[in-house]
């Protein structure tokens, strides 16, 4: 037997969202495709397609220096279309991708290049983090033995215990035992 | 485990929030330091703004102390610092030369005609070939330039008078000595 599910009375079959959500939806699904649009036009005839794909690549990974965080491609601004034509011309010059770096880097410093160069500064920066974390866990670990120490129960003598309790029983337990002292005894 | 090591995270924590305050409220993020400092200026060899079918290299730039400003006629900001650059050209006893950044030239020579020229000379760098040498990425800018043709300084953004005096001044002093006891 197949149940059937049925919207209940008054619920009209087909549910609509109102319009302001539809138009969030439609904004938001251009504002998705945007990126795509932003790569910058710029019509340079490579050589071969190797430099195209490295000049795609280099611009991708360079920074615009007037922006706070863009890269050649995705730059609008004068600068950036100039750097991307001497990145086109250094490549057509047979530079590698590395002089290339190594040309912006000279005249705009790390903050041209999006991955920083590994100097003992930086190293030391990635580095400090991990140090702290270490250290953290190094206490946590410290803390969690010793309070394990404290909870472990130390060995008992249970004789010992015996006998003061059979030395301070109270005299209703103790009928009919001779050899144990009264309460007062001396 | 003595009570005293508990402090040490917090110790950590106020070491960590005093370097944060210091380095992230110092500098405005759009200005970049120069990668140029303690390098010699770029060659370049390009035509005169104000002696036309002269050129000018780099070589112009040794001797004694200059600054190099970099401007244009589209760049509303130079316009602004133009009156300080005459100021400090008739009365600091310094060198100003002039980089005509990606211009018209005719628009540019019409500008120091009507406005005053405080350049000693002026090149056209009319792609802005020179201007990615020297890592500008916007006028104006102006460089400190010693008598070896060294960078000592870039200067993003006008100059006006209290840039001139706790920016430029102190360096020009500590570079008269320098060329003093050398």
């Amino acid at each position: 037997m197949t149940v059937r599910f049925r919207f209940p009375r008054g619920v009209p079959v087909r549910r609509q969202q109102p319009p302001a959500v539809r138009w969030l939806g439609v904004v938001g699904l251009i504002w998705l495709l945007g990126p795509a649009a932003w790569a910058a036009i710029d019509a340079y005839t490579f050589s071969n397609d190797e430099h195209a794909r490295r000049y795609r690549v280099l611009v991708d990974e360079l920074r615009c220096p007037v922006c706070l965080s863009s890269s050649l491609s995705g730059s609008d601004s004068p600068i950036s279309a100039d750097l991307r034509r001497e990145v086109y011309r250094l490549i057509e010059d047979g530079k590698s991708d590395d002089e290339i770096r190594d040309y912006m880097h000279a005249r705009y410093g790390d903050y041209i290049l999006y991955r920083p160069r590994l100097t003992p500064f930086t190293v030391a920066l990635y580095a400090v983090p991990l140090v702290l974390l270490a250290a953290g866990a190094l206490l946590v670990l410290r803390i969690v033995r010793a309070r394990r120490r404290l909870a472990t129960p130390v060995a008992v003598d249970t004789g010992a215990i015996d006998v003061l309790l059979a030395k301070h029983a109270p005299v209703a337990d103790r009928q009919g035992d001779p050899a144990a002292p009264g309460p007062r005894s001396s | 485990m003595n009570r005293l090591s508990l402090f040490v995270p917090f110790a950590v924590f106020v070491v960590l929030a005093a370097l944060f305050y210091v380095g992230l409220g110092r500098e405005d993020p759009h200005k970049l330091p120069s990668a140029l400092v303690g390098k010699p200026f770029p060659a370049f060899q390009l035509p005169r703004l104000d002696a036309p079918g002269q050129r000018a290299d780099q070589t112009a730039l040794r001797g004694r102390v200059h600054l190099v400003n970099v401007w244009a006629t589209w760049c509303p900001t130079c316009k602004a610092e133009h009156a300080e650059l005459n100021r400090i050209a008739a009365t600091q006893g310094v060198a100003i030369v002039g980089i005509n950044y990606k211009d018209d030239p005719n628009a540019a020579m019409e500008w120091i005609t009507r406005f005053g020229n405080p350049y000693v000379w002026t090149v056209i760098d009319a792609d802005g070939k020179l201007g990615v040498d020297l890592g500008v990425y916007g006028a104006p800018e102006t460089f400190v330039v010693d008598a070896r043709g060294i960078v000592r300084f870039r200067w993003v953004g006008d100059v006006n008078e209290r840039v001139w005096n706790d920016e430029f001044v102190p360096l020009l002093g500590e570079l008269a000595r320098e060329s003093g006891s050398a």
